[in-house]
């Protein structure tokens, strides 16, 4: 019999996870408020003897204890070495963090953020360096909380530079989870940590999502001559595919062949290339889900910047932008198809 | 993914582990636990560090000489080079960095050694204060309290006849002391060993056997003249059972008592010692004596008269005498007239020498506990006793108690019951521990109680320990020792340990092999990329390094980059790139590359 208990529960175990987690990253924000440029110190190093450390140490008291019970110089002496073994090894792993300098390289202005579209990894770069010149750091594991860690070392007086990796999954501004730093030397019996939060951002654009444009937005020639100007006109361009008759099609772009063929009516479509200038507008693609017609137009930049045509976008609100064309031209309409709500 | 190459290689920490395997057989470090060390080396080849480092410190406590503690030091040396956090550095990095680390403790053990003797070593005591039990000296005065430890001293079981003796005669001998200095009753360490066996006839013998917990001495307790079959133990003239090895956990052994036989003999060195006084202390009772002794000069009317002289004059028994100064016995006797057992035997045994009858003081234990449920005596260190033994001549060493004369009922009905029945005005005289004794004793079931745990805790240790102390694994050692194969599990556990560091390494070739073959193609081509100097750099991904590779062969950007994002295609997203592609294009890329860095 089903009462739902277990669906109860695990409902609830999830309900408290989530308020756990939340209350852990308020209480992170306000020990560790996010900057771009950061010193680990006392207040951001987080420090806990691994399990592996517990029974070293308690084992190494036991034996303190039982070497001064039974008098037995030569076991006082080996105790309190693993003792201070232990002890010292709290010391040399909170080191082993403490002082390292973070750095990223911050764009406030979506100019010079990094760039990357839904559902590739969105990559954030972390500048570490190691201030004093004697003093190196090693085996420290590091990543955004979410992933998988990558181990780095940073030689005295040295910097290195990690490129991290986050999937991006929505487009628009994508922040970086909280970093991960840790480390376990010189011999795992302290685990010291720190959750720095270095304001790492990346734009994403939307997911390219390969579709036609539509027949009537090929570009109405500035004469302003009749619609049976323009089909003339571009009858004598290229032939560049069929697609399936619509009502209205002109009789002489009828493909005769493919029906004789027997593979129906299929209207012969002929590229227009001698008009550089297109304007996507979002009622290009009306019908489609918002999202879906991001992705259509992102499409449509990337083809059109690609066969160097001028293109312009203009979108619902306030996004009006010229034709033009360049790799800096493509990447403002991207962003403001990233940005567009 | 371990994109890193096993730059460690060679593992030296198997080699090591072997040798220090090998060494267990020095002369010196036989006595250490192979069955610890050698798993102990066996987890740390594997790698299971917890359970290595749990082995090692139980191990250490077996460390007696320094040449085992330099045995030991250079274990946590080896688990310190194993357990270094970073795997892919090199041996010599990971011993580099156990050395710094005991090295940088040395100070930290320092204090925590000073620390360590400062707070339990001397196990410091306040002066003025005495715990019961047996010691091997004894000065009566010295202490102004004396603290009655609950703890555990012995059980005794008597073979048939549960009790065979009534509490009150339940002296159990332990030491005794025979030198006086003046304050100081102590034992002079020339033993004179009896090596006579056991009178076999016309001696009516007790058995019982005793489980001597822990007393970290080297004497035994017995009743009247005790005969033991322990190895190691021997019975000296004066019938003190000694050992010699010190009692570092509990033993049990049996023991015959017979009734102190009338031996009259008796040499002069004896006589001597046991009429030494030193010829100055205490005047005013040697004064005494010398009156008394012309009023008795027979030895048996004149012991009478002292044990009557005892109990007529108030003299009083008590925990809590006041501290004497000066001539501790002269004090006693005419001044304060109070003490316990110590004060009585001392002073006793100072008059009879005085009077020159000889004398010694015996200290061991009285009475007893006895238990309803298995039948057991339990003795506590709270009945720690002191007595005296006077040579007449008629009868030969003769046991006199004058605490029986003082407080007889602290005989008859034992301590706890006596120091129940006193006033309660001299109860808060008593100490906490005693106290809290005496009030739980009040309670209906609390006897009843402590026996049933008592006896449970006597019938585990007669169950699971053997008659040395030792967890009862002897009959394992004899079945195996019938097969000839006494040595078997040490040659077992040796066996694993070489099994174990062969197996270990040779798993860098296996470790390689285990990787994908993507990943091993890649790693070759990096090691060949190595030599143009573009080698993956650490936190680098594959694609990242080919394409930073393809930059500097601007020619070939797109293809380094295409190699790239195959690999990771193929290692990532399981194979529609298959791995002979791959070679291929490497094929293709690699000796232009080659050329070309020859050319430059």
């Amino acid at each position: 019999m089903d009462t739902g208990f277990r669906r109860r529960v695990a409902r609830l175990t999830r309900r408290w996870k989530a308020r756990w987690s939340d209350r852990q990253a308020r209480w992170l924000t306000r020990r560790v408020p996010p900057v771009t440029q950061l010193k680990l110190s006392q207040r951001t190093i987080f420090i806990l003897p691994t399990w592996q450390g517990v029974f070293f140490g308690l084992g190494a008291i036991i034996l303190l204890v039982i070497a001064i019970v039974e008098r037995n110089l030569v076991s006082l002496s080996l105790s309190a070495l693993m003792l201070s073994i232990f002890l010292l090894s709290l010391i040399l792993c909170y080191r082993n963090l403490s002082g390292l300098r973070l750095t990223t390289q911050v764009a406030d202005d979506a100019q010079r953020m990094r760039r990357c579209f839904v559902g590739d990894t969105a990559q954030f770069t972390v500048v570490l360096s190691a201030p004093d010149r004697r003093r190196p750091y090693q085996d420290i594991w590091l990543g955004l909380g979410t992933g998988a860690l990558q181990r780095v070392s940073v030689a005295a007086g040295g910097m290195i530079e990690v490129t991290l990796e986050e999937a991006a999954e929505r487009r628009g501004i994508v922040k970086a989870s909280r970093l991960l730093l840790r480390t376990r030397y010189p011999a795992g019996l302290w685990q010291s940590w720190s959750r720095p939060d270095l304001l790492m951002r990346c734009l994403v654009y939307p997911r390219p999502q390969a579709c036609t444009l539509p027949l009537k937005e090929r570009p109405v020639p500035t004469t302003g001559l009749g619609r049976q100007a323009a089909a003339v006109q571009a009858g004598v361009e290229d032939f560049a595919g069929l697609r399936d008759f619509q009502p209205g099609d002109s009789a002489r772009r009828v493909a005769w062949q493919s029906l004789a063929r027997g593979q129906g009516l299929k209207t012969k479509q002929f590229v227009q290339d001698t008009e550089p200038q297109v304007l996507l507008t979002f009622d290009d693609f009306i019908g489609r889900e918002a999202e879906a017609i991001l992705a259509c137009l992102c499409f449509q930049v990337l083809k059109l910047s690609r066969s160097g045509r001028a293109v312009g976008l203009r979108l619902p609100g306030t996004v009006d932008i010229r034709p033009g064309q360049g790799e800096a031209h493509k990447h403002q309409l991207l962003q403001a198809l990233a940005l567009w709500n | 993914m371990e994109l890193n190459p096993d730059t460690a290689g060679h593992d030296p920490v198997v080699p090591a582990a072997l040798v220090a395997a090998t060494m267990l057989i020095l002369p010196d470090l036989q006595t250490q636990p192979w069955w610890l060390v050698l798993p102990c080396l066996i987890c740390l080849i594997l790698r299971w560090h917890t359970l290595a480092v749990v082995l090692l410190l139980v191990a250490m406590s077996y460390a007696d000489t320094w040449v085992t503690g330099a045995y030991y030091t250079s274990l946590v040396l080896l688990l310190l080079t194993r357990m270094y956090s970073d795997s892919s550095a090199s041996s010599t990095v990971r011993l580099a960095s156990a050395l710094r680390q005991v090295l940088l403790a040395l100070p930290l053990l320092i204090v925590i050694i000073l620390l360590a003797i400062g707070a339990g070593w001397s196990g410091q005591r306040l002066p003025s204060q005495s715990m019961t039990g047996v010691s091997d000296s004894m000065t009566p005065g010295s202490v102004s309290e004396l603290v009655n430890d609950g703890d555990l001293a012995m059980r005794v079981r008597f073979a048939g006849d549960s009790s065979p003796l009534p509490r009150q005669d339940l002296y159990w001998r332990g030491i005794v002391l025979e030198d006086f200095d003046g304050h100081t009753w102590s034992r002079s360490n020339r033993l004179r060993f009896d090596l006579d066996p056991l009178p076999a006839e016309g001696v009516q013998g007790l058995t019982y056997e005793v489980t001597l917990e822990p007393s970290f001495q080297f004497w035994l307790y017995g009743l009247h003249q005790a005969y033991t079959s322990r190895a190691q133990s021997f019975r000296d003239e004066r019938g003190m059972l000694v050992t010699s090895d010190m009692l570092r956990q509990r033993v049990r052994y049996a023991v015959t008592s017979i009734e102190p036989p009338v031996d009259l003999s008796f040499d002069d060195e004896t006589r001597r010692r046991n009429l030494a006084v030193p010829a100055s202390s205490n005047p005013r009772t040697q004064q005494w004596v010398g009156n008394l002794r012309a009023a008795y000069p027979d030895d048996r009317d004149f012991t009478t008269a002292i044990l009557r002289h005892f109990s007529e004059q108030p003299f009083f028994y008590t925990l809590t005498p006041a501290r004497g100064s000066g001539d501790q016995i002269d004090d006693f006797m005419f001044g304060s007239r109070q003490g316990y057992c110590e004060h009585y035997a001392g002073a006793l045994t100072f008059i009879l020498r005085v009077a020159g009858i000889p004398a010694r003081v015996v200290a061991g234990y009285q009475g007893g506990d006895f238990n309803p449920i298995t039948g057991h005596w339990t003795v506590n260190q709270y009945n720690a006793h002191a007595w005296v033994e006077a040579w007449l001549p008629d009868s030969g060493w003769q046991r006199l108690d004058p605490t029986t004369a003082v407080a007889p009922e602290r005989i008859d009905q034992g301590i706890d019951a006596w120091l129940a029945s006193l006033s309660n005005s001299t109860d808060t005289m008593l100490d906490r521990g005693t106290r809290q004794r005496l009030w739980l004793a009040t309670y209906p079931g609390y006897q009843s109680m402590s026996h049933s745990w008592d006896a449970l805790q006597f019938s585990w240790n007669m169950g699971v320990y053997d008659s040395e102390g030792n967890l009862r694994s002897d009959d394992l050692n004899d079945w195996l020792a019938g097969h000839g194969l006494s040595r078997l599990p040490i040659w077992l556990l040796a066996a694993l340990l070489v099994f174990v560091g062969v197996r270990a390494s040779l798993s860098g070739r296996q470790a390689r092999s285990r990787q994908s073959p993507v990943i091993r193609e890649y790693q070759r081509l990096d090691s060949r990329l190595r030599k143009l100097g573009l080698a993956r750099r650490p936190a680098e991904t594959m694609a990242a390094h080919l394409e930073r590779v393809g930059t500097d062969k601007a020619s070939q950007a797109e293809a380094w980059k295409k190699l790239g994002s195959d690999f990771t295609e193929a290692e990532y997203r399981d194979g529609m790139i298959d791995r002979r592609t791959i070679r291929r294009r490497i094929r293709r890329l690699l000796p232009r590359a080659l050329f070309r860095s020859a050319d430059s």
